[in-house]
């Protein structure tokens, strides 16, 4: 910070750096303020912004994938990989309803009443997504997709590949949509024990998903019902995440400090390594609980 | 005007093959990826002084934080100072081109934006595990950059000079 270096090299501003290194941190400082206190992230200006970038992201993205593709399946006859694809969306497509329907199952022994309303989730609309560019640091993961407004999606909306949730869209532009994803350290999902109904939160953790991983905490199991293996679904308290979406299966349970709540670790059912393409649920929970609440009160009427 | 638009071009380069292709690459190798923007900002910090390394480090963070922040500013911020302080600390007291110093220096500043990275966004939310973050971000972050920065570093010394021989030669003409 020496007054020495003033030098300017011939370049056209005369402001000597320091100045200028003031006047910068202020206006980003000001952005910090601005855009955490506010919701203009959110808004039209910011958003088509972004969409400037998406012809190349999506460029950029394939010309990645082919590469990548090139490298592994030298040889391979293109029209084959098309319809590849297609297959694996249907297997995608099949395997979410196949759990669907396990869960379903699952209800209609337990909780007749339930079953009704989770029957339909399988008939959510879903729309499917490539994945164009991901998140530039090596400590969050979120990605962004090449659906936005356009194809009907919005913020809020849950996003599964195979059978398991990936995440939740954050933001949304006219043809991009960000996906903060469940793995992300700094994301949190209420779940439920599929076994035996109870409540836990399901973390995003960084050093645990280096080995595959996700973490789970605050369940109150005092009767030991948890075992390994168990499902974890999304609870019905979510604001966010639908309800009986897949998350993961059990892998270690640790009784907390507290002698009162045990949390762990989980393995997520969907594969986040080569995720390439995800399926975006069109339906969101504030719409479902208004529609399940209409039925309710139609049902306890008569 | 014409190094203006270079800078631009690199940039946005930059921020989009380290968000596209090199993820599609990274994530055959434990899913990381190089700082390619660390790289372009000190590299410049190097080559052409503080004021442009806070420049491009302004607009580098920007970019960022516009697609993949929930607030802007944070890495606006974090590239800039960053940018800056290795104008001030190395501008002409380093020959940008004997490379290893260059190299050292980039090593060790991804190194340190890594750990502030680690400090700001992961120890302020009570994850104390620094050694595995070290281990398992950080420094494979930083050997990634390194690697990167032997190809590119010389491409981006190499365009400074391109950049410098035709504002000297625009610069005669007037005369």
């Amino acid at each position: 910070m020496s007054p020495i270096i003033k030098k300017t090299g011939g370049e056209k501003f005369t402001l000597p750096g320091k100045y200028l290194l003031f006047i910068l941190s202020l206006v980003a400082v000001a952005l910090i303020m601005i855009t955490s206190a506010t919701d203009i992230m959110n808004s039209r200006a910011f958003t088509s912004l972004e969409s400037a970038l998406y012809p190349f992201q999506r460029g950029l993205a394939n010309a990645g994938a082919w590469l990548i593709r090139r490298k592994i399946e030298i040889g391979n006859i293109r029209s084959l990989q098309a319809e590849n694809e297609e297959l694996k969306r249907q297997i995608d497509a099949l395997t979410t309803e196949n759990i669907y329907l396990q869960q379903d199952e699952y209800e209609l022994t337990n909780l007749r009443r339930l079953y009704e309303l989770d029957a339909q989730y399988q008939n959510f609309e879903k729309t499917g997504a490539r994945i164009i560019a991901k998140d530039g640091s090596n400590w969050y993961q979120s990605f962004i997709i090449d659906k936005g407004t356009d194809d009907g999606i919005a913020v809020d909306m849950n996003v599964i590949a195979g059978s398991g949730l990936v995440g939740r869209v954050n933001a949304v532009g006219s043809n991009w949509a960000r996906v903060q994803s469940i793995i992300s350290d700094n994301a949190a999902v209420s779940g439920t024990l599929l076994s035996s109904s109870d409540n836990l939160i399901v973390t995003g953790s960084l050093e645990l998903y280096k080995n595959g991983r996700i973490a789970w905490s605050k369940l109150v199991d005092p009767t030991d019902r948890v075992a390994i293996g168990d499902k974890i679904v999304t609870s019905n308290i979510s604001d966010k995440f639908l309800p009986g979406i897949l998350i993961g299966y059990v892998s270690d349970i640790k009784p907390d400090a507290n002698n009162l709540t045990k949390s762990g670790e989980l393995i997520p059912a969907a594969s986040f390594e080569h995720l390439d393409e995800v399926l975006v649920i069109l339906t969101m929970k504030q719409e479902l609980s208004e529609e399940s609440t209409g039925i309710e009160d139609e049902e306890e009427a008569p | 005007m014409r190094r203006i638009i270079a800078y631009i071009l690199i940039v946005f380069l930059s921020f989009l093959l380290q968000t596209t292709v090199f993820q599609t690459i990274g994530s055959y190798l434990s899913d990381l990826v190089p700082n390619l923007l660390f790289l372009l900002v000190a590299s410049f910090g190097i080559l052409r002084g503080e004021k442009t390394g806070l420049l491009l480090g302004f607009f580098s963070g920007l970019m960022t934080d516009l697609v993949f922040g929930s607030y802007l500013g944070f890495y606006t911020l974090l590239f800039m100072f960053f940018g800056f302080m290795i104008g001030i600390l190395f501008y002409q007291s380093v020959e940008p081109d004997h490379f290893l110093p260059v190299f050292a220096i980039i090593a060790c500043g991804d190194l340190l934006f890594g750990f502030v990275e680690y400090v700001l966004l992961f120890l302020l939310r009570t994850r104390f595990h620094f050694r595995f973050y070290l281990l398992h971000v950080m420094i494979p972050e930083m050997i990634y950059t390194v690697a990167v920065a032997v190809l590119l570093y010389p491409f981006y010394l190499f365009l400074d000079e391109v950049l410098q021989t035709d504002e000297s030669r625009r610069a005669k003409k007037f005369v």
